[in-house]
């Protein structure tokens, strides 16, 4: 009798513990809606008069809106659930089938990135997509969210495997089947896989010298392929060099047309000239450009700072999460959206050869986007295991 | 339970991320700095290639503006393509041959003065775009000629052997196209109708409908794709709306005629007729004296004498504008006199306060607070039912009434009513009107306001607010556009006629359905009865109140036809008519009799009654039941003897009154 109302007594306690030190980043939350609206924004203006013009989109101006606010709320109803579930349940085993939710998630993102190869939707001539009645996804943005669990979840078992170069290749192993897979068709999503990949375990690892010295190898490698190589590649590469008299340059170099006639304050709201049909598909990968056309200078800094706010919460939480397999969940999706950012920048305003990658939130994408938000779910989910904070 | 220790994102770890941190925020600062460089050093150069590119291709298409139509698909407005003549004397210049060439043709084509052509030509020889003034607004034919010769000369060029042979050919002459809009019956309506400025309707619908009849231009464009081709895209324009009316120009125009006859044969300072469907507030016709050309609406000609339009400022000009443009139904504003006593009647019936039973008394005078007011003529009409009151227009039962009404139940009347407010006709400058505020409805201004002096109203009020007594109680908000379709016809938007409010009972209308009718038939509103109809109605004599006013009137007829089941509300007034002793409503009164005459066969309103004996309207009914296919017999076959009736509007001229 005596032991059941200590037990009861002790239970209250711990959940007005748990209450009170239980922390969930609404800032963070806010800033990603934020983010979302802005991006929502972008793409009417830059795609509305595409939209208006082509039959194909029924003339209706807001048709890339409108399927992409359908992705974004499908997204940030993800985003919720996701966050207030635990996060750890993902390295607990399965009842019947006797695996982690991690692994499951690995096999899964495998699974659909072979059966992509086979019966997926023929785009511009690579098949990326997987159709489901009138919906279609992306597989590779699963394998995305799958790496970062899976590697995180490979390290949170073994810490101490990473302070070898041995252990280092063990993880590459592991993850060598999804983004081979990738690599097939999509080289720039498969670099941002391994740049995740190598991210997490660099930071895991107490020995860096041997990244280093692997980066040199790699770097010299690839040069190589681009000195010697033939086709598609070395003609990026060509390009990049070359922006404003090569006949292929014209994408990027009606980007930076945009750009430079976006100058500190920008055209004003909906009032792009480039988007008119000179940059195909503007509301794409090339958004930043039009962004800067249209808000020249000072909407490139908000864009940045932007996202320089939401990593730097990552950080913090990171930093902060209660255990490792946390703050490793919340390093792999803050190198995720970096190394997107960064790149898609990079590739806009011609710093390196041009490759599609697109930029987080903003860009339109349906599973691009929906999948991110189910990651910054995550995020929130090892926030809300914060104690004492 | 065996238990582990919780593993931890180390020191080194942490350490390492911020070191990555840092290495994120200097890359993204090295993105900005670079997005810096752009537009600083590439800024100017990159711009111009941007506007070159753009002007490169790149056109406006026009769009054409929706057509006004009336209920039975007369256009009313409409817009049509025009050209203007263009010329570049720097290329008619470049070669003499050519040149001399082009001015003989455009002499020969346009009629136009070579002398004055050349020399527009070689005093701007540097000219790359020269309007002909006088060759603006040119139809399909009338540049036909021009072209069928620009192309002779191409074909006869194509067919020569040598550049010794080749012909002459036309060089530095174009056409620019644009809408114009055009009003085939120029003054009918002008006021409901409006007129457009630039691509902006001033007045009427096509002021208060622009966002509907305007379109949006399309756009012709082209870009460089990823393989350096030229694509072209074309945007397509979208053509404005088209509104339909309620007015139905026949009546419109028969009573536009009528009106413009009485000015001549009685004069006023101002005539004006409305008509409308009471069953849903349509405004089937809206005239007054005062009447413009829509196609030149900025012609004062016909309003003033040449020399007053010289000695004109251009704010004297605003001012005459305004005053022609206005219309006079929504706009002007006056004490209406006893058309306003069946409000008061059902008013007080439809609160109980009198009786149909109710019998007040008349001794030709009422003492009122300090003043006496009476009877028109100080009449005496002895014992007064309500009914009698409106029969006979007596004041002093009206008074009497009013003061039984009280000023709480008499000042939510008039708001009912919708005096005092505007009524939301889709016309622009739409006036209120001036009522008594609750507070200031004092004995006096009761007994006054209750035949219709000391408060001003506008015509579309008067009726809107009949038309509710008369329909059982369902005041409709007035209007002049029934439907609105897309450029193909298919129905956007349809006005059936909204009940804004329910104003009496029905049975207090039916009362004074009976009321009314039995003042046309045996009261002081006989001369507005037609025969074969049953009509029911009440006339005014307003006495107006001014600075300089002395024994001005304004005598008006407010009626309905059929009486007993109303398909149309007619309200005639004549401001000040040009005779010695105004104070008649005759002339209102037989006016709008000719008027009913002439527009109810047009409106598929048929005879209802045998002539003036209102006790046969007994098997009425079955009379209007039998009626109708006779009588459209006749008014097809007065039609086709009306020999001047213009084919396609169907509108016997002046007298050929269709039931005779």
């Amino acid at each position: 009798m005596a032991r059941a109302i200590t037990a009861r007594a002790k239970k209250a306690k711990q959940a007005e513990k748990a209450k009170l030190h239980n922390y969930y980043d609404y800032g963070m939350f806010m800033l990603v809606i934020f983010i979302v609206a802005f991006g929502l924004v972008m793409i009417y203006s830059s795609s509305s008069y595409m939209a208006q013009t082509h039959e194909d989109y029924n003339y209706d101006g807001a048709f890339f809106l409108k399927k992409q606010l359908f992705s974004a709320l499908l997204g940030v109803g993800a985003m919720f659930v996701v966050s207030k579930c635990d996060y750890h349940l993902l390295i607990k085993r399965i009842p019947i089938i006797r695996i982690t939710l991690a692994t499951l998630i690995y096999l899964l993102a495998t699974v659909l990135q072979f059966v992509v190869l086979f019966i997926g939707r023929d785009v511009n001539g690579a098949k990326r997509w997987l159709q489901f009645g009138p919906l279609g996804f992306q597989p590779s943005e699963i394998t995305k969210v799958a790496i970062i669990v899976f590697v995180a979840y490979v390290i949170y078992l073994s810490p101490r495997m990473l302070d070898s170069f041995r252990g280092f290749v063990k993880v590459t192993i592991f993850c060598a089947l999804p983004i081979g897979l990738v690599l097939k068709e999509n080289m720039s999503t498969a670099i941002v896989l391994i740049l995740i990949m190598c991210g997490i375990c660099f930071i895991a690892s107490r020995k860096k010298l041997y990244y280093f010295v692997a980066a040199i190898i790699v770097s010299v490698l690839f040069a190589m392929v681009l000195l010697f190589g033939e086709g598609f590649r070395m003609q990026r590469f060509d390009i990049w060099l070359n922006v404003e008299t090569h006949p292929k340059g014209f994408q990027i170099l009606q980007g930076l047309y945009a750009i430079a006639s976006g100058g500190i304050f920008g055209t004003g709201l909906g009032e792009s000239m480039q988007k008119l049909g000179f940059i195909p598909e503007s509301y794409n990968d090339m958004i930043f450009a039009i962004i800067c056309e249209e808000l020249g200078l000072f909407g490139a800094i908000m864009v940045v700072v932007l996202f320089l706010l939401l990593i730097g919460r990552i950080f913090k939480i990171a930093i902060s999460a209660p255990d490792l397999f946390g703050s490793l969940l919340c390093v792999g999706v803050l190198v995720h959206i970096a190394v997107q950012v960064l790149i898609n920048i990079a590739v806009v305003t011609n710093s390196i050869p041009s490759t599609g990658i697109p930029l987080p939130f903003i860009s339109y994408g349906g599973t691009s986007i929906a999948i991110l938000l189910a990651e910054m779910g995550m995020v929130l989910s090892v926030s809300n295991r914060i104690r004492g904070y | 339970m065996r238990k582990r220790p919780v593993k931890k994102f180390s020191l080194h770890m942490k350490k390492t991320l911020v070191a990555v941190m840092l290495i994120i925020t200097v890359l993204f600062i090295g993105l900005l700095v670079r997005v810096f460089t752009i537009i600083e050093k590439d800024s100017d150069r990159y711009k111009k290639r941007v506007l070159s590119q753009q002007t490169y291709v790149s056109n406006d298409i026009l769009y054409k503006r929706g057509e006004i139509r009336d209920r039975n698909g007369t256009v009313l407005a409409v817009s049509v393509k025009v050209y203007d003549l263009i010329i570049s004397p720097k290329d008619i210049l470049k070669d003499s041959k050519n040149g001399e060439f082009t001015l003989q043709t455009l002499v020969n084509c346009f009629g136009l003065n070579y002398a004055e052509l050349s020399s527009l030509v070689n005093s701007n020889p540097e000219s790359q775009y020269k309007v002909i003034q006088d060759k603006k607004g040119l139809t399909d034919e009338e540049i036909k000629p021009f072209e069928d010769a620009k192309t002779a000369a191409k074909e006869a060029a194509a067919e020569a052997k040598n550049d010794e042979e080749k012909p002459p050919q036309i060089a530095g002459v174009w056409f620019e196209e644009r809408y114009a809009r055009k009003y085939p019956l120029s003054e009918v309506g002008a006021h409901i109708i409006g007129f457009v400025d630039g691509e902006y309707g001033t007045n009427g619908i096509e002021n208060c409908y622009n966002k509907e009849l305007t379109g949006s231009y399309g756009r012709e464009y082209g870009y460089f794709d990823a393989e350096l081709n030229l694509q072209r895209t074309i945007k397509p324009a979208v053509d404005g709306n088209n509104i339909i009316s309620t007015i139905d120009a026949n009546v419109q125009r028969i009573v536009e005629n009528m009106i413009k006859n009485k000015m001549q044969s009685l004069g006023a300072k101002h005539i004006a007729v409305m008509v409308m469907d009471p069953n849903n507030g349509e405004i089937l016709a809206m005239a007054s004296e005062k009447t413009y050309d829509l196609n030149n609406p900025r012609s004062l000609k016909g309003f003033y004498s040449e020399d007053e339009i010289n000695a004109m400022s251009e704010k004297n000009k605003v001012d005459a504008y305004n005053e022609i443009w206005a219309n006079f139904c929504t706009s002007y504003t006056y004490e209406p006199g006893s058309t306003f006593k069946p409000f008061i009647v059902a008013a007080a019936l439809d609160e109980g306060t009198t009786t149909p039973n109710t019998v007040y008394t008349c001794n030709g005078i009422m003492q009122v607070s300090d003043y006496q007011i009476g009877c028109a003529n100080r009449i005496v009409h002895e014992a007064v039912t309500p009914k009698k009151a409106v029969m006979e227009s007596c004041n002093v039962a009206l008074m009497q009434i009013a003061a039984g009404l009280g000023r709480t139940q008499f000042y939510r009347y008039m708001n009912l009513f919708g005096f005092g407010n505007k009524t939301g006709i889709d016309l622009d400058r739409e006036e209120r009107g001036i009522i008594h505020a609750e507070s200031g409805l004092n004995t006096v201004e009761l007994a006054t306001s209750s035949f219709g002096q000391t408060q001003n109203v506008t015509m579309v009020q008067m009726l809107s607010a009949f038309s509710s007594i008369i329909n059982g109680g369902k005041y409709y908000a007035p209007h002049v556009v029934k439907e609105i379709t897309n450029a193909q016809n298919a129905t956007v938007k349809k006005n059936k006629g909204e009940i804004v409010r329910h104003t009496i009972s029905e049975h207090t209308s039916e009362l004074m359905r009976d009321y009314l009718k039995a003042t046309v038939s045996d009261g002081t509103a006989t001369p507005a009865q037609v025969a074969g109809y049953s009509i029911g109605g009440k006339t005014g004599t307003a006495e107006k109140h001014g600075v300089d006013v002395e024994n001005d009137y304004i005598v008006s007829f407010i009626g309905c036809a059929p009486a007993n089941n109303p398909k149309v509300s007619i309200y005639v007034i004549i401001d000040e008519p040009a005779v010695e002793d105004q104070a008649h409503s005759t002339y209102a009164t037989e006016f709008a009799s000719k008027i009913m005459e002439k527009i109810l066969p047009f409106l598929s309103v048929y005879p209802d009654a045998n002539a003036v004996t209102p006790e046969t309207a007994a098997p009425e009914t079955e009379t209007t039941e039998t009626t109708p296919e006779t009588e459209t017999l006749q008014t097809e076959t007065s039609e086709t003897v009306a020999p001047e009736s213009e084919a396609s509007e169907t509108v016997p001229e002046t007298d050929g009154t269709a039931l005779e």
